[in-house]
């Protein structure tokens, strides 16, 4: 609303209404890290965002990308953000957790079944009161749907129900949500980082990692397992995330500018992930890993405890009974 | 105990500390047994070690400068140069501490990796090593301006002698 | 950004200590620039969280060991076997020792301040010159820190996140030619001064294998350290962590030349070396901070790319400033600053990461050891009482070896590369 944004001099009449574009004379930067390079479908959906932003705005707000954890790990933006600075990050529901412990939950096991499914949970008031107490620690979630695909096993044993994951050992990033998840489901979890992953399980030290296909291709994981298991367990959402401070000096309209096209951004870098995942699927078939038929129910039905575990179970129950199940 | 001994015994058995946490985590790895939060926890350490160790080394004058130019110039004058870059210097660990004092309130939530502690305990690193550095800076404005009183700068001689001082 | 480059030039040049001349120009970056200032505490912070650069206190740790662990004083006998008997043995084996220090230690000055102490005195008795002395006692350090492990390539790779394991390999074949080329040039000069041996005959076969069965410990570590990293038994930092317990086994039950007295010693004599380095790697991380955000590798991509369009005169263009800026400044604020500017520009123009970093490396290590400002130049020369003109004047032929050899690199980037490939693929 111009009401905000006129600025009141002398011998200016304050309901004066003009356009807003032409008001505007401040210029603000905002500056957006990912962690993965360009070549990442996420990205893509970051150009979309600038591109669309710049042009929405005239030039108001400009866009700068910084690919390859330039600004820092996650956790470090997210800390730049809270002290005020114009930047922002696409991250995920875990190391959200920290400013609101529910929030997590996001990452929960078969929270969703699938992309569409994960939408819907937005859309949930769950989701929005939660979403909305990030703005008194200083952090602002532009929109939360930036999909990264779907979680499965990479195994070097067959995996198809929650037997056969007893006693494997199985790689965590060290969220507490993937480890407790993993054990509810059966495995043992061994916590890693990510670029060792390759290396571990060609030792052994690790008999699988649950990983979505377009990084399990990229890493070369068929050369060191033997079979993967389609199970879904996770649907991994991320959002762009940037500062409160900064976005509470942007006048009204550039807000729902930058709301709106992220959410946009974030559904062209989804519907880039969901165009890839079959393909990079069938890369590592044809590498030699062999897909095997899983009992999904079983999966769900014990992964369910993790809730309990991690302490969100009211919580759960009322996601459940919000979307009817 | 002055603080001189205080941090060379912290940042030595701090040095030691890092090698058990790396190897006994990696040996164990190769048996399968997690220790993830030992390299966690030797990051907490190094952040301790290399502050704390950055006013040692401060101590020792050890931080190089580029001294091509100063070192043509009259003793006097270059210890007015000295001066003013120490008090810049000063300036420069004041802000460190404030902010950095600021940052561990601000963000105490942050969660340090697998360790179920704030990262505010790193953080705190860089804020405590300023602290000693400003002592160690005020000391040496001190005796900047003491030799400016007594004419004789004979403490501000640059010594290449050093051994090291670089590591690559 | 002008703010930060002009305070950075004029607090380099009145002596301000290199840390504080990079935090001080960043700051500044931040306060002209309204970034909040909790940044610059936690860009230091920060940089001290990364897995891979405990490597660095590791290998440093490991090279102080050397001395006291007995495993220096018999790689000196083994090099005067294999080299003494050559016209100004004693050179020749000071860069013999270089290289089979390379395979433990991976710094440059270190091994030239180690060398000068050892070696220094009697290559003076022997009658050699004092600048020919120094110089070569420090550019053999670069063979040191060319030869895997090398604190240099950790730095880069953890800066540019370029492989260290790749890296190492691929510092394999340099230093060895760097070997072949500093020894061709002491060879030169001591057959015209008529510099003396040490022997008269070469040694016989059976001294030689006396020397390796003697030495097998030392020479078998990098070998460890290599088929280590590549086959995945340890990330480079353990390898780090390893190479010092393994110093420690053969100090204390192999050679029993190790004290806990001694081992006390060294750890604070480390921990300051390494305070020293990681202060400047603490506050270069803010500087980068201030680069990249504001978009000094692009803005410096595009003026480089109006030089040339040719992309071996603009890799001439930037190892040449790279030279230039090493003369004056230290190596680990060069890497660390350097590294995340010209890298991505490289890239673009087709360059491997690991063919660029070994070129990168070898100058900017080599600029603590040309004049008028260096390192393990002031080293050398405070511990052989040697004037920095007659440093300078000796050390133009080895500088010239070095050169000739980058060229070489340069332009047949397979040198580099093919034992990297060879063994990953
Ligand atoms: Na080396
Ligand atoms: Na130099």
């Amino acid at each position: 609303s111009p009401k905000e944004t006129t600025t009141v001099t002398e011998g200016e009449t304050p309901t004066q209404e003009t356009p807003v574009a032409s008001e505007n004379t401040e210029k603000f930067v905002l500056k957006v890290g990912t962690v993965t390079s360009e070549t990442d479908p996420l990205f893509e959906g970051l150009k979309v965002f600038k591109a669309n932003v710049e042009e929405r705005t005239n030039g108001g707000v400009t866009v700068e990308l910084y690919s390859g954890a330039q600004l820092g790990a996650d956790e470090d933006v997210l800390e730049q953000a809270i002290v005020g600075a114009g930047v922002g990050i696409i991250t995920d529901p875990g190391r959200m957790s920290n400013y609101v412990k529910d929030f997590g939950i996001l990452g929960g096991p078969y929270l969703a079944d699938d992309y569409e499914g994960a939408l819907e949970l937005m859309g949930t008031s769950v989701y929005k009161d939660l979403a909305g107490e990030f703005e008194s620690h200083g952090l602002k979630i532009l929109s939360f749907n930036f999909f990264q695909g779907s979680r499965h096993l990479y195994t070097k044993s067959p995996v198809s129900n929650p037997e056969d994951l007893k006693g494997l050992r199985i790689r965590s990033s060290g969220s507490d949500i993937v480890t407790k998840s993993l054990e509810a489901m059966g495995a043992n979890t061994t916590v890693l980082a990510w670029s060792e992953a390759y290396q571990a399980l060609q030792q052994r030290v690790v008999e699988g990692v649950e990983v979505h296909n377009s990084a399990a291709y990229g890493s070369s994981i068929f050369e060191v397992t033997d079979y993967v298991s389609l199970t879904s367990h996770f649907q991994l959402l991320t959002g762009m995330v940037i500062s409160n401070g900064w976005f509470e000096k942007l006048p009204a309209e550039y807000q729902a500018i930058l709301m709106e096209e992220a959410q946009t951004g974030g559904q062209h870098a989804s519907e880039i992930v969901l165009e890839k995942d079959a393909e990079f699927l069938q890369q590592s078939i044809d590498g030699g890993v062999e897909l095997v038929e899983v009992d999904t129910e079983a999966f769900k039905l014990a992964a369910e405890s993790a809730y309990d575990a991690l302490g969100y179970r009211e919580l759960k129950d009322a996601i459940d009974k919000e979307l009817g199940r | 105990m002055t603080l001189r001994r205080f941090e060379g015994i912290f940042t030595g058995t701090g040095l030691a500390a890092l090698i058990v946490l790396v190897f006994s985590a990696a040996t164990l790895r190769w048996f399968g047994i997690d220790m993830s939060w030992s390299t966690d926890l030797a990051q907490l350490v190094f952040a301790w070690v290399c502050f704390i160790g950055a006013d040692l080394a401060m101590k020792q004058k050890r931080h190089m400068g580029v001294e091509i130019l100063t070192e043509r110039l009259p003793e006097r004058i270059r210890n007015g140069i000295y001066l003013f870059n120490s008090i810049l210097v000063l300036m420069f660990l004041v802000f460190v501490v404030y902010y950095g004092i600021n940052l561990c309130i601000v963000n105490v939530q942050r969660s340090f990796n697998t360790l179920p502690i704030s990262y505010s305990f790193v953080t705190a690193s860089a804020p405590v090593g300023a602290t000693l550095m400003i002592f160690t800076t005020v000391r040496r404005i001190i005796e900047y301006i003491g030799n400016f009183r007594s004419g004789d700068y004979s403490n501000i001689a640059v010594t290449h002698g050093e051994e090291g001082g670089e590591v690559i | 950004m002008i703010y930060l480059a002009l305070s950075f030039v004029i607090l380099l040049a009145i002596g301000m200590p290199i840390a504080f001349v990079v935090g001080i120009s960043s700051l500044l970056y931040f306060v002209v620039e309204n970034v909040p200032m909790q940044i610059v505490v936690q860009r230091m912070v920060s940089s001290t969280q990364s897995f891979a650069l405990l490597a660095v206190p590791f290998f440093v740790l490991a090279g102080n060991l050397m001395n006291e662990t007995g495993i220096t004083n018999r790689l000196i006998k083994f090099s005067t076997v294999l080299t003494g008997h050559m016209r100004g043995g004693l050179a020749q084996v000071s860069v013999v020792l270089s290289t089979l220090m390379g395979g433990i230690s991976g710094s440059a000055v270190a091994d030239a301040a180690m060398e000068s102490r050892i070696l220094g005195p009697d290559m003076n008795k022997r009658g050699f010159s004092k600048g020919f002395t120094a110089a070569i006692l420090a550019m053999g350090g670069l063979i040191t820190s060319t030869i895997p492990p090398s604190i240099g390539l950790i730095l880069y790779g953890v800066t540019g996140e370029v492989s260290i394991g790749r890296l190492f390999l691929a510092g394999i074949v340099p230093g060895v030619l760097m070997t072949g080329f500093l020894m061709v040039a002491v060879a030169i000069i001591s057959n015209k001064r008529k510099y003396s041996r040490e022997f008269e005959k070469p040694a016989s076969f059976t001294d030689v294998l006396k020397g390796i069965v003697e030495n097998i410990w030392a020479l078998l570590f990098p070998v460890i350290l290599i088929v280590g990293i590549r086959f995945g038994v340890f990330t480079p930092s353990e390898a780090g962590a390893f190479a010092v317990v393994y110093s420690l086994v053969i100090g204390i039950f192999v050679y029993k030349e190790l004290t806990i007295a001694k081992f006390i010693d060294v750890l604070k004599k480390t921990s300051v070396d390494l305070a020293v380095i990681m202060i400047i790697i603490i506050c270069s991380n803010v500087f980068g901070y201030a680069l990249v955000t504001g978009r000094v590798p692009q803005t410096l991509a595009g003026v480089i790319s109006t030089v040339s369009s040719n992309p071996y005169i603009v890799l001439l263009v930037i190892l040449l400033f790279v030279f230039m800026v090493g003369m004056f400044m230290e190596a680990t604020a060069n890497v660390l600053i350097l590294t995340p500017i010209f890298l991505p520009i490289v890239l673009g123009l087709g360059f491997d990461p690991v063919h660029f970093g070994i070129l990168f490396m070898i100058i900017v290590t080599m600029g603590g050891m040309t004049p008028p400002v260096g390192v393990a130049m002031y080293t050398t020369c405070s511990i052989l009482g040697c004037s920095i003109g007659e440093y300078t004047r000796e050390s133009i032929i080895f500088i010239v070896a070095v050169v000739l050899l980058l060229i070489i690199l340069a332009i047949f980037p397979q040198i580099v590369l093919f034992l990297p490939n060879l063994v990953y693929g």
